[in-house]
């Protein structure tokens, strides 16, 4: 989110040390950060959809990777921007990701809810740039 | 618990679309979600199982989106989604409302209107991306508008005059945009003309539906309602500082202005929330539904845990409105600080909230 969204910026670039970071904290289980990595430069502006679909990728690795009871404490150590950021690559998840389970993602999007409220969920559906 | 008390299940009518006050506040208009506009004589009362329908307004064809009545002249303004609107005149002699038509040539409903701080005009948005400004012509006797068009580019849900400034309208619309108009006109507008009726002064962004905006009491902080359930403020006194409140609830539909620094606003949670500015930063303090405070244990016995059990179960409702609330306005004021604001939602209810309450209940709350 730090980076302005511009044509200038390569996603393609970002994307991959983004998922090589990301790789190198879940290996060592440090998955608070993994998280916070993973949030980081959300590709809002990409025009290219693939790069949306593994960016929320990289997010999901470290989803799939938490306990179900590690869920709320991760949840919890988010901003509130993070929360709702963390709410939208849910919603993507849900729509594109063949390969992610369903059952990790509704149990993160209780948590959003219970932390963030109904209100991340309203953002998530009226937001018209996408992650 | 006395907030519970009013929450009963006997409504005003069954639907309110929504209501405004005369100077008084002796009559109220509500829309009962119809194309029809009851006046009520309120009988010195805030309840309003005691107001009684004084005269019923019918010229519209559809249903009425906004009502306002300015304080001074008395006069009654609706507009409605048969795309018009009417200006009412009280005639002493008849004992009627008298309606004037409203000339405003669009082609989709009218959505918001206001009258302006001086009332020799006001404005009107509509769904055909344009907002008529209007002013009377003595010598055909009816009122004539003037549009700004550019650079809206959806429907209009809110116009708002500055408090003072007679020539200044910020309108919120569905293209997620909240900006600041000149509506100078010549007619209506004493001294030099600053800027050309119609130019956008300011525009500010949102990420949803702008379904209201307001001015301050002073004019200098602009606050606008997104349906991404935010609030923004912006402190145009202070190089347009931007503070962008996200709330855990639902989206916002209306909102005002209490004083300086406090702001409470009401929609989809049924509930109005309150909002401050402590040292420059506006925050959320919480919901106008204050929780039951709960009474101090008189002993761990078997009856007060019971009766405990009892309290809670009556309880039902957490809100007192069941409802959306669609229109939010102050009801008394002391100097430019409202210390009663009443609220009108979908389950035809007018419920009046008194601040001195909320700065009570709520931490950090000041008016």
């Amino acid at each position: 989110m730090s980076k302005e969204d511009s044509d200038n910026r390569d996603y393609v670039k970002e994307l991959a040390e983004r998922e090589k970071v990301v790789s190198g904290l879940v290996r060592k289980d440090d998955k608070k950060g993994a998280l916070v990595e993973a949030l980081k430069d959300a590709p809002m502006g990409a025009k290219d959809d693939k790069v949306k679909i593994d960016s929320a990728a990289v997010v999901y690795q470290v989803l799939s990777s938490a306990k179900d009871t590690e869920i709320d404490a991760l949840v919890e150590g988010l901003d509130a921007d993070q929360q709702d950021l963390l709410m939208k690559y849910v919603y993507r998840c849900l729509s594109t990701g063949e390969s992610a389970s369903s059952n990790i993602l509704f149990k993160w999007h209780k948590a959003v809810v219970g932390k963030a409220g109904m209100g991340a969920v309203v953002r998530v559906l009226t937001e018209r740039k996408t992650v | 618990m006395s907030n519970f008390k009013a929450s009963t299940t006997s409504v005003l009518v069954p639907t309110i679309s929504c209501h405004a006050w005369n100077a008084d506040r002796s009559r109220v208009a509500v829309c009962p979600n119809d194309s029809n506009i009851y006046i009520y004589k309120t009988n010195n009362s805030e309840d309003f199982q005691k107001w009684e329908v004084e005269h019923q307004l019918t010229e519209h064809d559809h249903l009425v989106t906004a009502i306002d009545w300015a304080p001074k002249t008395n006069r009654i303004l609706s507009c409605s989604q048969d795309r018009n609107a009417y200006v009412w005149t009280y005639d002493n002699n008849d004992k009627k409302w008298v309606p004037e038509l409203v000339l405003l040539r669009i082609n989709r409903a009218a959505t918001c209107c206001k009258w302006s701080p001086k009332e020799n005009k006001f404005a009107v948005g509509s769904g055909a991306k344009l907002i008529g400004v209007c002013v009377y012509e003595d010598e055909n006797k009816w009122w004539v508008s003037k549009m700004i068009k550019k650079p809206i580019k959806s429907t209009v849900l809110s116009v708002k005059w500055h408090p003072t400034d007679n020539s200044l309208l910020l309108c919120g619309s569905s293209d997620f945009k909240c900006r600041l108009f000149s509506a100078f006109i010549k007619k209506a507008d004493e001294g030099k003309e600053v800027n050309k009726f119609g130019t956008c002064i300011a525009e500010y962004n949102a990420k949803g539906w702008v379904h209201d905006v307001e001015f301050s009491p002073s004019g200098n902080v602009v606050a606008y309602i997104g349906h991404d359930s935010t609030v923004t403020f912006v402190d145009r006194a202070n190089g347009d500082k931007t503070t962008v409140v996200t709330i855990p609830e639902l989206p916002l539909r209306t909102g005002i202005f209490l004083s300086e620094n406090a702001f409470v606003a009401g929609g989809y949670d049924y509930t109005p929330l309150a909002f401050s500015n402590n040292g420059g930063e506006w925050k959320l303090n919480g919901k106008c539904d204050l929780a039951p405070q709960e009474k101090a244990a008189t002993g761990g016995n078997v009856r007060s845990m019971f009766m405990k059990f009892q309290q809670v179960s009556t309880v039902t409702a957490t809100t007192r409105h069941h409802n959306v609330i669609n229109s939010i306005l102050p009801y008394k004021s002391s100097g430019n600080n409202v210390t009663v604001f009443s609220t009108s939602a979908l389950d035809g209810k007018v419920l009046t909230w008194q601040v001195s309450d909320l700065e009570k209940g709520l931490e950090g709350f000041k008016v």
